[in-house]
């Protein structure tokens, strides 16, 4: 073989060749380039060479292909072509134009070698690069949820945290038991307050360590309100520190519950406010000795004032006996201021009682007209009272109830001039729930400007101050103040020189008892 | 301090206990007056010494007094088998609820305030009283 044929051979075996003339129609193609085809010879001698395009790529490339080997340079390229049966296959080409004697190219040579697994592989990186691209931006992206949902939490827990510190660094003793009353958290000031560790606490049922001292009821009581009803229970409780001492709280227990209303734990506060009831009870000893302390001159100057006056002593001339009575009034008013700042101590303390009982308001009322009966006749003044018919008893501290009434009538019979007229009535509200006392009186009334006054301590008003009559000024004071602590209510209307009405209501379901440690009992008018 | 009262058949008796000065002159003065036989004492230890051994028919009571108060002096007198049943009223210028309700508790006939009382009025009430 000579090297000519060496050359084709070695040609044949590996690259597909094929020639076409200048129009591009098929003049020799060698055998590789049949077998890659799978057209016969006979179908593609003589043929277009484009009925092996595949179709899948751009015109511009195929015009670019023939410009540039119409200009005689050689063109190389990927070129796709599609077998008989149309499939693809991947030739790098070469398409060399072979000059004719005017030296336009008469004849184009193309030598095509395989690449179509190359191009597969290299499409399937780049589609395994967009892949991977993919995969990262998603990756990313998933980190920086991460990112952010860790910062949600870092801040959360900052929020817990702070709740948790604020709960165990408060002064008052917290502590969260499970829905049986079992411990589970106890903060820092229960330690403190109780005595005990938190190793001794936890675990326990609440109030078995520190508690016992309020009386079998009280627990039951408390156990009802916040296990069975639901409720929290507010109260104060008397309890034992671990060194024995006793201490009182106001305490809170409030019961929290899941959506299903189900109790999940209780949370328990408790204020240590043995030292308030110390101070509360040194108030009400000092006021108590200091009334008795007053009293005690106030009764020697009465007791011999009144024996003098009984002529114990010997007969009074008239003037001594004037004068004495002087005397002795002015005692007796020193008597009442005494009393009524007492009240008003207890008032302002709170510390007085309401021992409500079912009293028949309607018979208190007639024992109080009774009462002023000598001063209404003295003064010839016409009592009306007007009771509503079947009027139902009220669960109220009768006491109470009398020092009203006995104040708004007083204050009727003083501030009426003689053969004036006072009405005091009785009787239920339109919605029946409550029952309203109306003192009525044709006196002297309050003048507008000073209306607003007249609750407050020791107030005359100007147009009955020359009167001088006698009484504390305390008592409409002490009238609102038993209606503001027990639900009532007191308004009044009042003409100068016309009269004035009171209207004092109290519900008609009745007064909440109250502890306190005294009673209020004094006439203060 | 023990005072004979002017002369009158079947005397009652009673003891003072009060550490105002002026007013047990008023009382003894006035319940002499009166025709009673009055015993009297400063204090609850005076007053315990002086219950026991004359056992008045009644012992009109104060409440604050230095060296063992009335209702301590109560205390120890309700122990005594003649001082279970003594009469006693309360004469005091304490309106403290809770005092009232431990006399009340000892069994005393009355709880008077002095200075809500006319004298003549505990004269009146002492005899109703001695009566019952």
């Amino acid at each position: 073989m000579n090297n000519q044929e060496a050359l084709l051979s070695a040609l044949d075996e590996v690259a597909l060749v094929s020639i076409t003339d200048a129009q591009g129609i098929i003049i020799f193609v060698n055998d590789k380039f049949v077998e890659t085809s799978h057209f016969s010879r006979q179908e593609l001698i003589g043929h277009n060479h484009r009925i092996l395009k595949s179709g899948d790529q751009p015109d511009i490339l195929f015009e670019d292909l023939w410009k540039t080997i119409s200009g005689g340079r050689v063109w190389r390229g990927d070129i796709a072509n599609r077998t008989k049966d149309g499939s693809l296959y991947w030739a790098d080409t070469s398409v060399v134009p072979i000059q004719g004697p005017d030296g336009k190219p008469e004849q184009y040579v193309a030598v095509r070698f395989l690449i179509t697994d190359k191009k597969e592989s290299r499409e399937q990186i780049v589609e395994q690069h967009r892949e991977f691209e993919r995969t990262k931006s998603a990756l990313v992206n998933a980190l920086e949820n991460v990112e952010q949902e860790k910062e949600r939490i870092r801040l959360q827990s900052i929020e817990t945290k702070k709740f948790a510190l604020a709960v165990e660094g408060a002064s008052e003793h917290i502590v969260i038991t499970d829905p049986n009353g079992i411990i589970i958290y106890a903060n820092h000031a229960a330690e403190l307050i109780t005595g005990f560790s938190k190793d001794e606490i936890i675990g326990t049922k609440a109030g078995t360590l520190w508690g016992g001292l309020m009386g079998k009821e009280f627990y039951q009581r408390l156990w009802e309100t916040i296990a069975v009803r639901k409720e929290t229970f507010q109260g104060e409780i008397r309890n034992k520190r671990k060194s024995g001492a006793e201490y009182t709280v106001s305490t809170n227990i409030s019961p929290v519950m899941d959506e299903k209303q189900h109790i999940m734990f209780f949370v328990v506060l408790e204020r240590d406010i043995t030292r308030e009831k110390e101070v509360d009870k040194a108030k009400t000893e000092f006021v108590s000795l200091a009334s008795h302390q007053l009293r005690t001159p106030l009764s020697a100057i009465n007791w011999y004032a009144e024996m003098l006056l009984e002529g114990d002593a010997g007969t009074l001339t008239e003037q001594q006996k004037s004068y004495l009575q002087e005397i002795y009034h002015g005692n007796q008013r020193m008597v009442e201021l005494v009393n009524a700042l007492l009240d008003v101590s207890r008032i302002e303390m709170g510390t007085f009682s309401v021992r409500p009982e079912l009293t028949d308001i309607v018979a208190l009322a007639q024992s109080e007209i009774a009462e002023l009966q000598p001063q209404i006749d003295a003064k010839k003044l016409t009592c009306v009272a007007d009771f509503q018919q079947g009027l139902p008893q009220l669960n109220v501290d009768p006491e109470l109830i009398r020092i009203i009434i006995e104040n708004i009538l007083t204050n009727a019979v003083k501030y009426t001039p003689n053969r004036g007229t006072i009405t005091l009535a009785l009787h239920l509200d339109d919605e029946r729930r409550n029952l309203v006392l109306t003192v009525s009186d044709t006196g002297y009334g309050i003048p507008q400007d000073e209306q607003a006054k007249i609750f407050t301590k020791l107030f005359r008003a100007n147009n009955v101050r020359e009167m001088e009559p006698e009484g504390t000024g305390l008592g409409l004071y002490i009238v609102q103040s038993i209606l503001d602590h027990t639900g009532g209510s007191i308004r009044f209307e009042s003409e100068e020189n016309k009269g004035t009405t009171f209207y004092i209501t109290c519900p008609v379901s009745g007064m909440k008892e109250k502890d306190g440690t005294v009673k209020l009992g004094h006439v203060a008018h | 301090m023990d005072i004979a009262a002017s002369g009158s058949s079947r005397q009652h008796a009673i003891l003072i206990v009060e550490d105002d000065d002026s007013l047990v002159k008023a009382l003894r003065e006035k319940f002499i007056g009166e025709g009673f036989q009055v015993y009297e004492a400063r204090n609850g230890k005076e007053g315990l010494e002086q219950a026991l051994s004359k056992h008045p028919d009644l012992i009109l009571l104060d409440v604050v007094m230095a060296r063992m108060d009335g209702l301590s002096m109560l205390q120890v007198l309700r122990e005594d088998s003649w001082g279970k049943t003594a009469k006693v009223i309360m004469l005091t210028n304490l309106s403290d609820g809770d005092k009232i309700a431990e006399s009340l508790q000892r069994g005393v006939l009355e709880y008077l305030v002095k200075s809500d009382w006319r004298i003549e009025d505990v004269v009146t009430r002492v005899r109703q009283r001695l009566n019952e």
